[in-house]
């Protein structure tokens, strides 16, 4: 076929000839080529431009709205009028674009009066209706941007869609919708993350955790229902979230978690109890330490010197004879921390001397 | 006339608005958008008092304190910074800074530092 195209074309031509079509077939082509390059350099051009144009206008009109106050109060004429001029703004996609980069970055380096001035421009304008549409129908970075602009903005309104992506497929989105969920429905809202049935990485947890520095004390609400949760991760979160703000609503659940089948679990709730100062969870700390593999032991010894009283001194000093340098520094320091001292009566062999020594010394440098 | 202030912010958009708020409050404020520019413009006005974001190029805002101290100026000095650090803070103080906020920060409040520190 290919053979027979080529006879049919070409053969009854001279050479010359079939080389002149050649060549008039790549100038067109390259011709095209550049045409199509060109329009879209003068296009991207115009656009930089138009941007540029775009910003300088906003900022001066955002700057003049979160400042002038009184010019610019909630039910005004000049307010309405300002919600209508950039409404109309808006319909434009690249004035959009412009516009919400600029919300946002003045909302990033502002708190007060400015920041509640722009959240509230913001809805009004109705902008995120626009990132509610994105995240219907656009691709996986147009949603994880638009996730995270509504969460800036705090949309409580968009709550919904957000959550519908909290157990995505990519981490990417998950997370970002995650992010989004706290800071757009709050601290009261964070239930979400009983849901989460893929593991929360550490550094989701600080990012929450930091987020969560935002809000006043008063508000934040207690923990221990993120303790139910079958995911693991989530409930190593929660119990860190109680850690950290010392919540004593019901220590008796953190010694249960203790004996959790997750071995970090178990010493994340070690680690609350401290934290919280429960001093009757050293009753159940020896229990513990012989449900335990060695590498995990010294860990909970430390933790009986720091709840535990003299009444586990009998229990620490039998550990002594232990040959396993980690576990003696650690009940030779716990032993201290309760009020061990080393006199010439005391029968410790050399080995046990010699770390008593130097646990004396880091704990008292 | 009032008092005179250096802004020195690589933001533009936050650099504008600073701007904006104390010239709206009275002040006479000049703008540098990096720090080399703000090294020039120290050197040859004579402010009672500069605003400087920490993370600027070509000089940050604690050179920037730096210089102020090596030119013998009077100028106030007051760094603002989404740097919340306490290494950070503590060295902008040891520096000789007068005033420090971390960003976000409220526009209202930068203007009540502003005034404790120069009126």
């Amino acid at each position: 076929m290919k053979a027979w195209l080529i006879s049919y074309l070409f053969n009854d031509y001279p050479p010359i000839t079939i080389s002149s079509w050649g060549i008039v077939l790549l100038l067109l082509g390259s011709s095209v080529i550049l045409i199509i390059i060109l329009r879209s350099r003068i296009i991207k051009t115009r656009k930089i431009h138009l941007q540029v144009k775009y910003k300088e206008d906003f900022e001066g009109l955002l700057t003049a709205f979160i400042f002038e106050e009184e010019e610019y109060a909630a039910d005004s004429d000049n307010y309405k009028n300002f919600v209508k001029q950039l409404t109309t703004n808006a319909r434009n996609e690249l004035k959009r674009e412009v516009l919400v980069a600029t919300i946002l970055l003045l909302h990033r380096d502002f708190k007060g009066a400015p920041e509640q001035r722009l959240v509230k421009l913001y809805a009004d304008v109705g902008l995120q209706h626009y990132a509610f549409k994105v995240i219907k129908y656009g691709s996986w970075y147009e949603k994880a941007f638009e996730f995270t602009e509504l969460g800036q903005m705090q949309v409580e309104n968009g709550l919904p869609l957000v959550l519908e992506y909290v157990n995505h497929y990519s981490t990417t989105l998950r997370e970002e919708a995650q992010f989004a969920a706290v800071r757009m429905g709050g601290v009261e809202n964070m239930r979400f993350l009983q849901t989460l049935r893929v593991s929360i990485s550490e550094w989701q947890q600080t990012r929450i955790m930091q987020e969560l520095d935002l809000f006043p004390l008063d508000q934040i609400p207690s923990f221990y229902y993120l303790l139910d949760a079958k995911n693991a991760s989530i409930v190593i979160f929660g119990l860190k979230l109680i850690a950290k703000y010392r919540q004593t609503d019901d220590p008796d659940k953190l010694i249960g978690l203790l004996y959790h089948e997750n071995v970090k679990v178990g010493l994340c709730a070690l680690d609350c109890l401290i934290a919280i100062d429960h001093y009757p969870a050293a009753d159940e700390l020896p229990n513990l330490f012989y449900t335990h593999d060695a590498e995990y032991q010294p860990t909970i010894i430390t933790a009986l010197g720091l709840l535990g009283n003299e009444t586990h001194m009998p229990f620490l000093e039998a550990l002594l004879e232990n040959t396993d340098y980690d576990l003696v520094m650690a009940t030779t320091k716990s032993l201290i921390r309760l009020g061990f001292t080393l006199s010439p009566s005391t029968g410790l062999s050399d080995f046990n001397k010699e770390i008593y020594k130097h646990a004396r010394y880091e704990l008292v440098p | 006339m009032g008092k005179k202030v250096l802004v020195a912010e690589d933001e533009k958009m936050t650099l504008k608005a600073i701007a904006f708020k104390l010239q709206k409050e009275g002040y006479d404020v000049t703008t540098a958008d990096d720090g080399k520019q703000a090294i020039e413009l120290l050197r040859t006005g004579d402010f009672d008092l500069m605003v400087s974001d920490i993370m600027m190029p070509f000089a940050s805002g604690l050179e920037l304190v730096t210089e102020i101290k090596h030119l013998n100026l009077k100028t106030k000095t007051l760094l603002l910074s989404a740097l919340g650090q306490e290494n950070t803070v503590l060295k902008a103080f040891s520096l000789g800074a007068d005033d420090y906020m971390t960003k976000p920060f409220s526009p209202n409040e930068l203007l009540v530092r502003i005034k404790k520190l120069i009126g």
